[in-house]
């Protein structure tokens, strides 16, 4: 599902934000990235959407080369991915409703009736049906982050990439994020989250892949933690 | 783009005009202005130039025949030289028709003092052609040809008003290119910068649609339409401004200069118009498109 095979990545002179990793991500996996600031998280979740090119190496996802993709063919290889960040970039003048229904039009759908049932359906999977009509600044952080959760998974994705989904949230609104997380992945979704949160990692006891300095310094698979 | 999208993108591009009001307002001034003084630069140069056209058409060589010249001589004399290259058309006066309009000119209030003349008219050698050429600066070659034809005796033309108005007419047009160029640059950066401006605040939007897999057509779609749309109604309220102006224009030199209205006219509204509203509809329309294009490629590489 995902592939990287020796990547490094280096921004300036001579300073490797990843250096030569490899690693292999299986259909229907849930998997943390977890590693101090600094580390290559954010390079590695950024390449994983190619976001950016990396120096060198290989990354395969679903079966496609990233590296020389074809700008024409990156929207294709997005709408498999889904995308949660820290900050939610929820559109601010746009409501629930709308925030996730600009995902569906964004792909081409152009039924009103098929984005209504699919907005709907999504709505209800993160348990958040009734504020379909509140505009982002009437939610709070938690329920903002299950919009940003719904217009990254209405799309039906393969890979879902949450980039800190938690660091924003109380400990009550992270459990129920990493609740609707583990949902996603029950239904086949392979689901990657990247994390400072050792509490929450600890509780998921899902497989961790620990970066330091660039580099992988240890791949505990699920289960590993509680041993 | 499917019937939906069209109009889903259509409909984004008006919501994101209403989003943005301040940004909207800028960038229509901005076009307004851009515009209306293209527009404005348009009408003085296409009127100068229908003046010195009009006064290069009404300045002619006038020649006077050799006393011993017959008529069918002159019309020989004429004939031959309707067939020059440099000659629009001619206008034969006779010594009888240039007494009548002497008469009238000088005599007009006291008819008795041109009675004396009845059966004498002292005009009698004053037959002429009066010829029209199709450039003005023709003149002195033509006049010098004219010259030295033995059947000639006299060539009156005007050198001064020839070149006068023949350099005026360069001179207009070489200053007015280069105020449109000036005009046009400064006005595509103001614009660029607008554009830019309203873009960047909503990049966010921008990256948002990559990310969930948007073509870059589709990301383009809204803010173009919205480019367009700004153009179109930047275009449109200069060419309201500009056609009352105009219409005062026409009534001052109508009313106010009919000494002057006799030796020029302005171009009339439908003509001058039927230009105007195809040029600042293109360049309204074309500079938002463009505008929109160029911004929007900023963020787009997502």
């Amino acid at each position: 599902m995902i592939r990287l095979e020796n990547v490094t990545k280096t921004y300036g002179e001579n300073k490797n934000a990843l250096d030569n990793v490899s690693l292999h991500i299986y259909p229907g996996e849930f998997v943390f990235i977890v590693g101090d600031s600094g580390a290559g998280k954010s390079t590695l979740f950024k390449l994983l959407i190619k976001e950016l090119e990396p120096s060198s190496g290989e990354i395969i996802i679903n079966g496609q080369p990233l590296v020389r993709m074809r700008r024409r063919k990156i929207p294709m290889l997005r709408r498999n991915i889904g995308v949660v960040f820290q900050d939610f970039r929820l559109l601010k003048d746009r409501n629930v409703f709308d925030n996730i229904a600009f995902a569906q039009r964004a792909i081409g759908i152009s039924s009103d009736r098929e984005i209504q049932k699919n907005v709907s359906d999504v709505l209800k999977l993160v348990k958040i049906s009734n504020k379909y009509k509140s505009l982002p600044d009437q939610l709070s952080g938690g329920e903002k982050q299950r919009v940003a959760l719904a217009r990254a998974l209405v799309n039906k994705p393969k890979i879902l990439l949450a980039d800190e989904p938690t660091g924003n949230l109380d400990p009550g609104n992270s459990q129920i994020i990493m609740g609707i997380l583990e949902e996603v992945n029950r239904r086949g979704t392979t689901v990657v989250v990247v994390t400072h949160n050792h509490e929450i990692v600890r509780q998921m006891n899902k497989r961790v892949i620990n970066l330091k300095n660039g580099v992988i310094v240890n791949d505990i698979q699920e289960g590993g933690l509680a041993r | 783009m499917k019937g939906n999208s069209f109009f889903y993108c259509l409909g984004q591009g008006f919501k994101g005009i209403k989003r943005n009001k301040v940004f909207f307002l800028a960038s229509v001034a901005t076009i307004a202005a851009c515009v209306f003084m293209v527009g404005l630069l348009l009408s003085i140069i296409l009127n100068v130039t229908h003046i010195i056209e009009e006064a290069q058409d009404s300045v002619c060589i006038t020649v006077f025949f050799e006393e011993d010249q017959t008529e069918s001589n002159i019309q020989d004399l004429g004939d031959r030289i309707k067939q020059w290259d440099e000659v629009a058309y001619i206008e034969y006066t006779s010594a009888d028709e240039a007494w009548e309009t002497f008469k009238k000119e000088y005599f007009a209030s006291n008819p008795e003092l041109a009675e004396g003349f009845a059966n004498d008219n002292p005009l009698a050698t004053s037959a002429s052609y009066s010829i029209y050429l199709t450039d003005i600066s023709y003149q002195s070659k033509v006049a010098e040809r004219l010259d030295s034809m033995p059947e000639i005796r006299q060539v009156n033309k005007s050198d001064v008003t020839a070149s006068a108005l023949s350099d005026f007419g360069k001179i207009a047009g070489i200053v007015s290119l280069a105020i449109i160029i000036v005009l046009l640059a400064v006005s595509i950066f103001l614009i660029s910068n607008t554009i830019t401006t309203g873009i960047t605040v909503r990049s966010e939007e921008i990256k948002i649609m990559k990310y969930v897999g948007a073509t870059d057509f589709f990301v383009k779609s809204p803010f173009v339409f919205e480019g367009i749309i700004i153009g179109l109604i930047g275009a449109v309220i200069p060419l309201i401004i500009l056609f009352f102006i105009y219409k005062s224009a026409i009534s001052y030199v109508v009313g106010q200069l009919q000494t002057f209205a006799s030796a020029f006219s302005l171009i009339p509204m439908g003509s001058l118009f039927a230009l105007l509203i195809i040029v600042s509809l293109v360049l309204g329309m074309g500079i938002g498109f463009v505008g929109s294009i160029i911004a929007t490629n900023k963020y787009i590489k997502v």
